[in-house]
């Protein structure tokens, strides 16, 4: 499964997506992850599993974010291998979605007031 | 003169265009891993488009990837016999500050750019071929 929803304290979404993210890996989460957008409000998207990303999953994340600011939500990523990290910091979607530095981070940065 | 190191061919399907990373990985084993890391991205970038574009609704056809060293270049070259298709005319967009503002998508060509040395484009002879430029460490 590349995408599994796990709940956590404080109601807080941690999504984890695995393997590669090309096109066939951005059409299989793009449902699951517009179903996390529309109906949560503080989401942390653990990166560490996956080994590869490009524009298709880079709009499946963003799409998921937009639905999630859009009613006050906040979500952050974390765990981003250095070449997935090249991918988000090079077209600068880390200014979209931040990319923090552990879980523990995006955690208290998506349930801070 | 510029070698061809190697040569794959598929078809616009999804299921074949998984084909090209294992190929990749293979032929250009002696890359320095980032910057193979940036190979992969970019050429999944172009072979995308060039299914997505230059194949509507399903119609057959073949891409063609090859891989050519020079020295310290490589170049990967994406061909393909697909409706017409230049992916390098999308205008490059400034990077969106918030998420409000942004407009998924666009993405693509900015990577492709970004991750090359070189992009160019040509149609010739009723085929898109489109060439990837890298450069190695010295």
């Amino acid at each position: 499964m590349p995408m599994t929803v796990l709940d956590l304290d404080n109601n807080v979404t941690k999504v984890v997506i695995t393997g590669r993210i090309d096109i066939a890996g951005a059409q299989e989460i793009d449902l699951p992850l517009s179903v996390v957008g529309g109906s949560r409000a503080a989401v942390v998207i653990d990166l560490a599993e996956v080994s590869f990303m490009a524009s298709m999953g880079l709009r499946s994340l963003v799409m998921c974010a937009k639905s999630i600011q859009r009613k006050g939500g906040k979500v952050g990523m974390f765990g981003a291998r250095p070449e997935v990290e090249d991918v988000i910091r090079t077209m600068g979607i880390d200014e979209l979605i931040p990319l923090l530095p552990s879980e523990t981070d995006a955690i208290a940065m998506v349930v801070a007031a | 003169m510029i070698s061809l190191s190697a040569e794959l061919r598929l078809t616009p399907a999804l299921a074949d265009l998984a084909r090209v990373y294992p190929w990749l990985d293979e032929v250009a084993s002696s890359v320095p891993p980032a910057i193979l890391a940036r190979m992969h991205v970019a050429l999944e970038e172009a072979v995308a488009n060039a299914a997505l574009h230059g194949f509507p609704a399903g119609q057959e056809g073949e891409i063609t990837v090859r891989l050519r060293r020079h020295d310290d270049t490589m170049v990967l070259e994406i061909e393909d016999d697909g409706v017409p298709f230049d992916p390098t005319e999308a205008e490059l967009r400034a990077h969106a500050k918030n998420l409000d503002d942004v407009e998924p998508g666009g993405w693509g060509l900015g990577l492709i750019r970004a991750f090359t040395a070189s992009v160019a484009y040509e149609r010739r002879d009723g085929r898109n071929h489109l060439s990837l430029g890298f450069s190695l460490p010295g």
